[in-house]
């Protein structure tokens, strides 16, 4: 059954508004926030790298932290049910960290290039041990999906809003050309990195294949409604398989 | 398998080492792929033909503006010869740089006026070529004809060996090693003992402190400037942070020092030039092999060296068959990358206790 794609890019936007807020504090903006089906947003975080000093300080580990105060005698229970919305990949660490707490989903914007632990390095969210074979799979953390490409565009922006004012304040590039903020060129997410076309369609329909064989940015109207038409031109969309 | 992995006879050998497992003072097995490399990790590049007498011309452009990149060229020849079948006169082909450096226009451009010739003379070509250097002379003719000239000065994976070998102190990794061996042999000898009251403690209280499962496992940071354990920490997970393995405690603790060290000596001590970045070179000796979010912390966090000693099978995030084979210390090079160690216990005195295989370390 295709789900309620829209509900899923709200989210998302909330996530974007906190990396917004991580930019005021001169923090790298990547932030995130968990989502339980019952109590809703249960905790958002931006990275803080920068202020602690600490280079794993990353956003999910700091929401993973509220969320363990806020449900000290359950949170595992409340893990198995809660979706993370992140603007960026979560990188290796926390792509690992993540399926030792338990996470349902992720849900992510643009890929992370350099430390992507969720396709674009590895894919620590499905892999299993590939040298020894006696072993009981079930005692194994359980891997979970990913869901890439939510907000790509406005992620990407965020970090390149961060580095163009970090790169202003640095002694060393003053006097030197200004570098201006590219705005129309990102780079394109290889989706089969990330998910296979069975998880893609399951969530977003059969008549967004196309989005996933191209690899086209997901296009959404206000509303959260995905707009993406079918690369034919023919404005009617093929017909949802049955 | 008895086949010797890496023919050293083009370079001297040093008897420390043992070249075919990889091995320093028969002590310290050093983690890095064994499989020859056999596939190129091709990057596309910029190339310009040009006749031979203007080969200082552009030689002169490559060094005034794309002088950067000598530095990841320095396994390839920058020109080639070539014959144009239709003249059959020589011509020069010269790697540029990196495709994504410049634009098209941009230094088509450079060249017009470097050359002093028309825009149309300038012949400006993408082409595809291998960033990784080949193990053995054969590979590397293949990719010499296949893709471009690659120099060729002995097996790479032996000079490597030798490079590492030379930042290798080996009685500092003893001292570190046996030190966190003995401090794991310690909380062994405790936890045996207090088994019993605790199990009976953790039967009266359903409290989530008591939770608190011990570990044998010990990491230590330590400085590389002044030799010393900058910190050391044992494993303290519990039901309520899961997430308190030995090597999160040791970074976070070294950051907090930081940034108190920062705050107290006022705006004089928080300088750029003198600040402590993360863990920058420094040196980690841990129990037993991380897991994968804390292989990864360690690369964030920087640090040069890990040395550890027993493996972590199903959930290990460095050694070649360990876990998925990520090799973390590898696996983001562009960025960071830190030399892996394994000892090589003699005996049960010499060596750690096993834990679950299950739980991530």
């Amino acid at each position: 059954m295709v789900q309620d794609v829209s509900k899923h890019y709200h989210y998302m936007q909330e996530a974007v508004n906190v990396a917004e807020s991580a930019l005021k504090e001169r923090e790298v903006p990547v932030a995130c926030i968990y989502v339980h089906p019952t109590h809703g947003i249960i905790a958002r975080a931006f990275n803080q790298t920068n202020v602690t000093l600490n280079g794993t300080r990353h956003a999910e580990f700091e929401a993973f932290r509220q969320i363990r105060e806020k449900f000290q005698e359950n949170w595992q229970d409340i893990l198995i049910e809660t979706d993370l919305y992140v603007t960026v990949e979560p990188c290796i660490m926390c792509a690992s960290l993540l399926r030792q707490i338990g996470i349902k989903r992720v849900f992510f914007g643009c890929a992370n290039e350099r430390f992507g632990g969720n396709g674009s390095v590895i894919n620590v969210n499905r892999d299993y041990p590939r040298f020894t074979k006696d072993y009981d799979k079930e005692r194994i953390s359980k891997g979970y999906c990913v869901y890439p490409g939510f907000l790509a565009k406005d992620a990407i922006m965020l970090l390149r809003r961060f580095y163009l004012l970090e790169n202003e304040k640095s002694p060393t590039t003053i006097g030197k050309k200004q570098r201006k903020l590219e705005e129309n060129e990102f780079p394109k997410l290889n989706y089969s990195e990330y998910l296979s076309v069975g998880e893609f369609v399951d969530m977003f329909g059969y008549e967004f294949e196309h989005v996933y064989n191209n690899n086209d940015f997901l296009q959404f109207d206000q509303d959260g409604q995905l707009l993406n038409e079918h690369p034919t031109g023919d404005s009617k969309r093929p017909k949802k398989a049955e | 398998m008895t086949k010797t992995r890496y023919k050293s006879t083009e370079t001297k050998r040093n008897p420390n080492i043992n070249y075919d497992k990889l091995i320093f003072y028969n002590k310290f097995q050093r983690i890095q792929p064994k499989e020859s490399v056999t596939t190129p990790v091709l990057k596309p590049f910029w190339i310009t033909t040009i006749e031979p007498k203007q080969s200082s011309q552009v030689m002169s452009l490559v060094k005034g503006e794309f002088n950067y990149t000598s530095e990841t060229l320095k396994h390839l020849k920058r020109f080639q010869k070539l014959k144009d079948e239709t003249t059959n006169k020589v011509v020069l082909q010269v790697v540029i740089c990196a495709f994504e450096d410049i634009s098209y226009t941009d230094l088509r451009k450079k060249l017009t006026e470097t050359l002093n010739v028309d825009l149309n003379d300038v012949v400006l070509d993408k082409l595809e070529i291998p960033m990784n250097k080949p193990l053995d002379k054969e590979v590397n003719v293949e990719w010499s004809n296949k893709y471009w000239p690659l120099v060729w000065k002995g097996n790479p994976m032996v000079q490597e060996l030798h490079e590492s070998f030379k930042q290798f102190d080996n009685e500092e990794n003893m001292k570190f090693i046996k030190y966190i061996i003995q401090k794991s042999r310690e909380i062994q000898t405790i936890s045996s003992t207090s088994k019993q009251q605790e199990q009976q403690q953790q039967q009266q209280s359903a409290g989530l402190q008591s939770h608190k499962t011990t570990f044998p496992i010990v990491t230590a940071f330590i400085d590389p400037k002044t030799k010393t354990i900058a910190s050391i920490h044992t494993d303290s997970r519990t039901k309520l942070d899961p997430t308190a393995h030995s090597t999160m405690k040791c970074i976070a603790e070294i950051a907090e020092k930081e940034l108190s060290r920062r705050q107290q000596s006022g705006p004089a001590g928080d300088d750029p030039a003198t600040n402590n970045y993360l863990c920058l070179n420094y040196h980690v000796y841990t129990t037993h092999e991380p897991c994968t979010m804390c292989a990864m912390a360690m690369l964030h966090s920087r640090i040069s060296k890990l040395v550890y000693v027993r493996e972590s099978k199903l959930t290990g995030g460095i050694g070649e068959e360990s876990g998925a084979g990520y090799m973390i210390h590898l696996s983001c090079q562009l960025n960071w990358k830190f030399e892996s160690f394994r000892y090589l216990a003699d005996n049960d005195e010499d060596n750690v206790d096993e834990v679950d295989m299950y739980i991530d370390v």
